[in-house]
Formats: structure tokens, C-alpha cells, sequence
């Protein structure tokens, strides 16, 4: 009998706890930077974070992609999900800065997460299905396709965020 | 059109029943007879008459301010409120009465005009671009003076004005405003006692053609300093400790995952104490926020009436509503940098409600006027400069520039004088020392002194009598 996603344990995991360190980081000092700008200024904090939402949702995406898609091979799919979704939590307390600052609805934010959620179930699908049809054919396929898909993915985020 | 509006409205011929039986008859006169600058403060006179005894909210709401005020009607009794609005570039004051039947909504649309009003009740002269008006037109509250930089008015005027009215008039006679008395040789013991800088701006004309000449030759008070110059007093309150906090914060957060990251962590250890952070993060958003104050305050030698003016700073420590409470000044405070100022009165005085956020900073500036003993005498004769403390207790220490040249006033004890001998080389060149040497670059002499009765962050800055003052009744 196999554990719940959320008892897993592996490498996949200390490297989403890893990787989540790194994109938090980024983000807090991007939004600690922008505050204290403001401060500094005597601007307002809420308009310097007013694209908080989508710096956050853009970031666990991306680091999910990256994760999930190019570079974890070798995964079930219960691996991935776990680790991406723990990815993808790991930038949250960012959330509370931006409720607060008031840079953020709150609807906003809910319909993000929900969608980095999704998000992070998709790109789990999508890994382990590449890794399944390609796998056998090549060892260097897979992480080849992958990273082709991976930048497949960036082109078409660029182009809805050019058309939004 | 929208002067036709206005003249409706200074008219006061809105006593109209709106709403329901039940609901109170309202009737809105504004002050000046709607006259205005953008961005001043005036006054909507309220009369408000209910058939019966009820409790009832009126609030005036422009986008640059609004004031809520509980209110006791009594039964076919007359209740008359003057209550201040701040009007932005429309001229637009909503009037609104809640708390007994359907609510009541009065929309009035005054008149703008450039700041510096010349108001003239007085039929012996015409001014350009003055705004005649007769004694009903005249302001009850102090602050509704903010448009209006002269006021010419004769004896049977002012001997009609109402006790608040008079009493407004010699507020701003302590604000430095000019007044000028005409027709008469005489000023008003009150406008007299209550002058500000010396008495110099309030002045007796008994010749009418002199008046225009007379007025050319008050010129003008001082500006007292303005919000940017304050806010370098003020500093940044609380805002930099809310951000080291929340990047400590942030910084454990990180450490805490590295930590999760090179043990070997499940899923659930991540996502539990990404969760605890989480819940941390919202709870910042629950915290209020703390207040600030910077005053500056400006008297003569020989008045006990200084100008006073204060920055009030909020600095958001989290997402809420702050109510300061301002005492009874009934002043409508200023909202700087885009915020809005939302005034609540209620039996237990008048609260100023701000809407926060973390790292939010919302300034407001408040200009008033005050009693208080010089704490020093400051005199400039024969080429000299002597500073004599009449007491009671220990002067503080502060500066003198004379000549601009500084001198480090020292502590004076009761009834010891000082005079000025070798100028200061070191002096800490701290916010207040910069902003007075702005202020006094124009003055002979002055002095700085920290304003304990003022608060933490007050200065006074005192200037001997004027020379040339001129009371109207020598």
C-alpha cells in the first residue's frame, strides 16, 4: 500500500524545499526592496507591489515548469505532485505581506493560487507522461524534450502575457 | 451654472422636505456666501428641524474630507450646526442625515475662487476682486478662514456679528490675518487682545480713501512651513521597524526551508510549516498602526498667541482602521499625499479615522493657533540682543541667530538674562536647525527652542516684538 502524496519523502522533496527557498527569497527581496524604496520616498508600498500578485503566480509557475518538467526525471507521479505542490506553497507567506500592504485582493489572490494548483497538477501530468512515451527510446531524450517543452511553455506565457 | 447652483445654495433656500414624514427638514447655508478656494476649508451651516425628538448622524462628504456628527433633535425645534468641509476643484459638498426615517441628501455646489479672498462688509469702498458680503455671510468656526486672506469690515458690521462669529474673526486675527477696521479710529479690544505677530496685521482705517493704501502697506505674515518641510521633523516613524520586522521575518522563513531542504523532509513537514508561516504572515495584517507628531510653532515677544503648525504622520503596521483622537478643536485636518480625512465626532471628542495598511504612511497637516507664555523674552534694541527668562522654572537650552550668525542659548534659570557673545562653530545640524534657519533667513533675530508643552517633536520658534507693530489703538 503505497503512502499519501503528503508522507512522501524523497530528493524531489528536499529539492522543491530548496528551490521554494530560492523563489521566496527572490520574491521577498523584491518586495522588501520595493517597500523600502517607498518608504524611503514616501511612496506609496501598495502601488510599488501593485504587480504582486502576478510576480507571485508567474514565479511558482515558472519554478514548477522548471522543476517539474526539465529537471526531475525519474519520478512516479505521486512524487511529482507532492513536490510540486510544495513548490508551489512554499512562496505563500508572501501572501500575507501583500494582503496587508494591501497591494492584493483577496479575490485575486484566491483565484491565482487556485490556478497555480492546477498548474501544478498539469505540469505533474505532463512530466510524467512525457517521461513514459520518450524514456524508453533514448536516456537523453526525455530531459531534451523536456527542456524543449519547457521553453515551449515560456514562449506561449510570453505571448499571453503580451496579449493580456 | 454652477454659480447659479451656488447662488442657490448661499441662498439657503433649500428647506425642502426630501424624504419622508418622519424624516428631519434640512436647511444648508454656507459660509462667505459660498465663496471657496480649492483645497480650503469652509463651513455649510446646518439647520436641521425633525417633527420629532431623534437621534440623528449628520455627515459632509467632499473627496478631500468628510465629518460625521451625532446629533439630539428635538421636537419642532431648530438644531444649527457649522460644520467644516475641505473642497476639492469641484466645489461639491454632500450633505447627508441619517437615523431618522429615509435618509436625507443635500448636494450643495459652491463658488471658487482663488486663495486669498478679500471679504468686504462695508459699503464706504470698493476693492477690486473683493467679495462684499454682510454680517450673516461671516464664518462661525476659525478654520473657515482658510480661503481668506483680508477682511475689511466697520464697527456697525462687527457689532452685528454673532458671538462665534466674532469669536472666528478673532481666531483669525491671531493667525496673522489682516483686518481692517474702516471708519473708525479704533480696533475692538477683542481683535486687539487676540492679534497675532504683534497686532501688525489688524489695523483701524478712519479715512475710507485710505483703506486701499493701508491694505497695500499690511503685507503679509510669514508662511508658517508646510508638509514637506514638517515631514522632514516627523522622520519616518514606525515604517522602517515594520520593515526590518517583516524582513526577519521573511529571512527565518527562508532559513526554515534551506533547513527542510538539506534534512530529509517530507511533503507534510514543508507544507505544515509553510502553512504556520502563512497563518504569521495574515496575523501581521490584524496589527494597527502608530501616530506621529511634528509641530512648529511660531510667536512674537509682547503676544501670548503663537501660530502653530503640526504634522500629524499614521504609519501603517498592518491592515485597519486608526482612529487618533484630536481632541475638541473642532479643525479638519489636511490630508496630505492623496489620503482622505475622515473626521468623527462624538460625546467623547473628535476622532480622526484613517484607513492603514502595512507600511502605509498617511500625513495631515493641521494649522491652529494656541495661548502659551513665551518661555523666553527676546529683545533687539541699540544694536544689542538680550534674552531675559521671566520664568517660571528653567528655561531649555536652544539657539539664537542674530545676524546670521548662531549662538547656543543656554539653560536659564528664573530671572537670568543672557546676551550673545561668541558665535557657535559645532552646532548639530539636525531637521528642526535646517528649517529654522529657512524660516529665520528673513528675520534679524530669532531663537529655536524644543517645545515641551507641544510634545516630543515640537520646536518654537520665538521672534522679538515686531518694531514696526502697530496697534490700532495707539
Amino acid at each position: 500500500m503505497s503512502r499519501p502524496i503528503i508522507r512522501v519523502e524523497s530528493n524531489a522533496v528536499r529539492a522543491a524545499a530548496l528551490a521554494g527557498a530560492a523563489v521566496t527569497a527572490a520574491l521577498a527581496a523584491w518586495v522588501l526592496g520595493s517597500t523600502r524604496l517607498a518608504l524611503t520616498e514616501g511612496s506609496n508600498a501598495a502601488t510599488a507591489l501593485a504587480a504582486g500578485n502576478a510576480a507571485l503566480v508567474w514565479s511558482q509557475v515558472l519554478s514548477m515548469m522548471l522543476i517539474g518538467i526539465a529537471a526531475v526525471t525519474g519520478l512516479s507521479l505521486r512524487e511529482r505532485v507532492a513536490s510540486l505542490l510544495a513548490l508551489a506553497a512554499a512562496p505563500l507567506p508572501i501572501t500575507g505581506i501583500l494582503l496587508a500592504v494591501g497591494a492584493v485582493a483577496v479575490t485575486d489572490l484566491v483565484l491565482g493560487q487556485t490556478a497555480v494548483v492546477l498548474c501544478a497538477v498539469v505540469i505533474a501530468l505532463a512530466g510524467n507522461a512525457a517521461e513514459r512515451l520518450v524514456q524508453p527510446a533514448s536516456r537523453w531524450l526525455t530531459p531534451t524534450l523536456q527542456v524543449a517543452l519547457l521553453g515551449v511553455a515560456l514562449f506561449v506565457q510570453h505571448i499571453l502575457r503580451e496579449v493580456a | 451654472m454652477r454659480g447659479g447652483l451656488a447662488v442657490l445654495a448661499a441662498a439657503g433656500l433649500s428647506l425642502l422636505p426630501l424624504a419622508a414624514a418622519a424624516a428631519p427638514q434640512l436647511r444648508a447655508l454656507p459660509a462667505w456666501e459660498g465663496a471657496v478656494a480649492a483645497g480650503r476649508v469652509t463651513e455649510i451651516r446646518v439647520t436641521l428641524r425633525s417633527p420629532t425628538a431623534v437621534d440623528v448622524l449628520l455627515s459632509a462628504t467632499t473627496p478631500l474630507a468628510s465629518i460625521e456628527q451625532p446629533l439630539r433633535l428635538e421636537a419642532d425645534t431648530p438644531t444649527d450646526v457649522a460644520v467644516p468641509v475641505r473642497v476639492d476643484g469641484s466645489g461639491i459638498v454632500e450633505l447627508v442625515v441619517t437615523g431618522a426615517g429615509e435618509p436625507v441628501l443635500r448636494e450643495l455646489a459652491l463658488s471658487l475662487h482663488k486663495p486669498g479672498i478679500t471679504v468686504v462688509a462695508f459699503d464706504g469702498v470698493t476693492l477690486p476682486d473683493a467679495l462684499s458680503v454682510g454680517a450673516p455671510a461671516f464664518a462661525k468656526l476659525p478654520q473657515a478662514y482658510e480661503s481668506v486672506r483680508t477682511v475689511v469690515l466697520d464697527a456697525r458690521r462687527y457689532d452685528a456679528l454673532e458671538p462665534a462669529q466674532a469669536g472666528a474673526l478673532a481666531a483669525f486675527a491671531s493667525r496673522c490675518g489682516r483686518i481692517a477696521l474702516a471708519g473708525t479710529n479704533t480696533v475692538p479690544v477683542r481683535l486687539q487682545e487676540a492679534a497675532g505677530c504683534g497686532g501688525r496685521f489688524v489695523r483701524a482705517v478712519a479715512n475710507n480713501d485710505d483703506l486701499a493704501s493701508a491694505l497695500d502697506s499690511l503685507g503679509d505674515a510669514a508662511a508658517m512651513p508646510g508638509p514637506s518641510a514638517l515631514a522632514s521633523l516627523a522622520g519616518s516613524g514606525s515604517g522602517l521597524r515594520s520593515w526590518w520586522s517583516v524582513s526577519i521575518f521573511l529571512l527565518l522563513y527562508c532559513g526554515v526551508l534551506v533547513a527542510l531542504g538539506i534534512r530529509r523532509a517530507s511533503a507534510a513537514a514543508l507544507i505544515t510549516t509553510t502553512a504556520v508561516t502563512v497563518a504569521l504572515s495574515l496575523l501581521i495584517g490584524v496589527r494597527g498602526g502608530s501616530a506621529s507628531r511634528a509641530t512648529w510653532t511660531v510667536m512674537h515677544n509682547g503676544s501670548d498667541i503663537a501660530r502653530e503648525a503640526t504634522l500629524l504622520r499614521i504609519s501603517g503596521t498592518g491592515r485597519g482602521d486608526v482612529a487618533v483622537a484630536t481632541g475638541n478643536t473642532g479643525l479638519l485636518p489636511e490630508a496630505v499625499s492623496g489620503n482622505r480625512a475622515n473626521l468623527r465626532r462624538g460625546d467623547d471628542g473628535e476622532q480622526l479615522i484613517i484607513p492603514q495598511r502595512l507600511f502605509s504612511v498617511a500625513d495631515f497637516l493641521v494649522r491652529s493657533t494656541r495661548q502659551v507664555s513665551p518661555p523666553l523674552q527676546l529683545t533687539h534694541e541699540g544694536g544689542q540682543v538680550r534674552v531675559l527668562n521671566p520664568g517660571p522654572g528653567t528655561s531649555p537650552a536652544g539657539l539664537l541667530d542674530w545676524r546670521g550668525d548662531v549662538y547656543t542659548l543656554p539653560r536659564l534659570k528664573t530671572g537670568a538674562a543672557w546676551m550673545p557673545d561668541q558665535p557657535a562653530t559645532d552646532v548639530d545640524q539636525h531637521s528642526a536647525f535646517r528649517l529654522w534657519r529657512r524660516q529665520a533667513a528673513l528675520q534679524e533675530v530669532s531663537a529655536l527652542l524644543p517645545d515641551a508643552t507641544a510634545g516630543d517633536n515640537a520646536w518654537l520658534m520665538l521672534l522679538p516684538a515686531p518694531p514696526n507693530a502697530q496697534r490700532a489703538a495707539q
